[in-house]
């Protein structure tokens, strides 16, 4: 089964002591593979339109689920992470290059998997982004269970209510990928803001 | 002149509608301080606020000299110079005793690999861990655990250790190793902390604290706190009449907190746990669960 990955050449030792805090970060890789092979499977029994369908259901949705993975597995120690003077917003920001460093080659082999797909494969990255940012903006004030739940079922939702006349229509038309851009960036501002916030718990820095 | 380690001015906090401590002033200068009161009383919630762990509902908290409750600058000033061990560690249990201690220096600011490497060593030997520091964690024992994490918070020395009820699941050897360790501390920085064990309080602490329902009922040196029972423990063949607490003791006879003596009953030397159950009166008897 794949492990977290080798701290990458060249990178600061504390950040390494980070990134491979086995097995803190191993669940989202685990997640990630196994979402892979399981899209794969499903991908190879339902007909091109449903998997099309599968495949933007559930490609956006592996980094922001494997980004409140690693959350899970280190919030046990979280009343301990909270007190030190280490960045936080250096702690998100390697836990989802972490995590996207799994996640994004794993959906990127899943568009592979899909006949004529095309450029569609790339359509999910926004949406992706999107939700990945909301994530941790929504991981400032809910635990990881729960936010993985809220970002799951919420995007499962509106796939399924804009999905009726075209799927390619809500991932890939220009109007929803600048939605995605837009709510990307108000979530990026939402979690800034939460990270400096000093009311919020174990402060940031 | 003593610098305080830190100062607290009127901070209180609230869960909700549910107000866990009342406005509280305190300063905090060296040596070790107990902090004692029934479940529910705010102990946790105090240490948290020192500690950093989350901010007041209001007033002001400084540590080293830094504001807490400033800016973030400020606060992650103040973060270097605090080791904190909160009451209950969930431990990522496949994690090495020597991974888990390394990560947490890390994000301590130990940069140098080498220091970093070598502090870690020195706080696990500190705690008895020396020789597990390549065991998973889920393979140690609930008290070496509780040791493990409490050699996160000896990292670097910090100015201010911050323990909630460090003794818990130690063995006797153990406390008195931890006691030996943290007296060591007294000296040069501040040692807080809470527990239900008041011979920890007596053996160890300069001074106690008191509190109950959130506000402070005593605020002193340990001394002091004994001497609030004086003259009202006894021991004899029958407890006192009216007594806060009483049990038969090693040697058969009767010891009797408070209340009235009667015919064979004579004064002993009170102890903190006889001046604890005397100042808390019934609640120190059934201490009420509530928010901590």
């Amino acid at each position: 089964m794949a492990g977290p990955p080798a701290a990458p050449a060249g990178l600061p030792d504390a950040d390494a002591v980070v990134l491979t805090a086995s097995p803190a970060l191993r669940l989202p890789w685990i997640l990630a593979v196994f979402g892979a092979l399981v899209f794969t499977v499903a991908a190879a029994i339902v007909d091109a339109r449903r998997g099309e369908l599968l495949y933007l259901v559930v490609a956006p949705l592996l980094p922001a689920l494997g980004v409140a993975a690693a959350y899970d597995s280190t919030d046990p120690i979280r009343d301990v992470v909270d007190t030190t003077p280490f960045s936080k917003f250096r702690i998100t920001m390697l836990r989802t290059a972490v995590v996207a460093a799994a996640s994004i080659p794993a959906a990127l082999l899943l568009g592979l998997a899909i006949p004529d797909i095309g450029p569609m494969a790339f359509a999910w990255l926004l949406p992706a982004l999107a939700l990945t940012l909301v994530s941790l903006a929504l991981l400032t004030w809910l635990t990881a269970r729960v936010t993985a739940a809220v970002v799951g079922a919420g995007w499962v939702a509106l796939v399924t209510v804009l999905a009726g006349p075209g799927a390619r229509d809500l991932a890939w038309q220009p109007p929803m990928q600048l939605v995605y851009a837009l709510v990307a960036l108000a979530a990026a501002t939402v979690l800034l803001v939460r990270l400096g916030n000093p009311r919020m718990q174990g402060g940031s820095a | 002149m003593t610098t305080a380690t830190a100062v607290l001015t009127e901070v209180a906090k609230s869960y909700g509608s549910t107000r866990a401590l009342e406005p509280t002033s305190l300063t905090l200068g060296t040596g070790v301080v107990g902090l004692l009161g029934p479940n529910g009383a705010g102990k946790s919630t105090l240490l948290r606020l020192l500690a950093t762990s989350m901010p007041p509902s209001s007033g002001t908290i400084a540590v080293a000299g830094h504001a807490v409750t400033g800016t973030m600058a400020e606060r992650t000033a103040a973060r270097r110079v605090i080791g904190y061990l909160p009451q209950e560690v969930g431990f990522p249990r496949g994690m090495t005793t020597f991974a888990f201690v390394d990560y947490i220096a890390v994000l301590k600011e130990w940069t140098d690999r080498g220091s970093r490497h070598r502090e870690v060593d020195r706080v696990l030997d500190l705690v008895g861990l020396g020789d597990r520091r390549t065991k998973r964690i889920r393979t140690l024992s609930g008290g070496q655990r509780r040791r493990l994490a409490l050699s996160q918070a000896f990292l670097g020395d910090p100015r201010l250790i911050v323990l909630d009820e460090p003794t818990t699941g130690l063995d006797p050897e153990q406390r008195a190793s931890l006691r030996t360790i943290l007296s060591s501390r007294a000296g040069s920085g501040t040692v807080v902390v809470a527990t239900h064990q008041t011979e920890d309080v007596a053996a160890l602490c300069d001074r106690v604290i008191v509190l109950v329902d959130g506000r402070v009922l005593f605020d002193g040196p340990v001394g002091e706190f004994i001497a609030t029972a004086e003259g009202s423990v006894w021991v004899g063949p029958s407890a006192t009449d009216g007594h806060r607490a009483s049990w038969r003791t090693g040697t058969g006879s009767i010891r009797s907190v408070g209340g009235r003596p009667g015919p064979g009953q004579a004064p002993t030397p009170a102890t903190v746990e006889d001046a604890y159950l005397l100042m808390l009166g019934d609640r120190a008897l059934t201490a009420q669960g509530a928010v901590a």
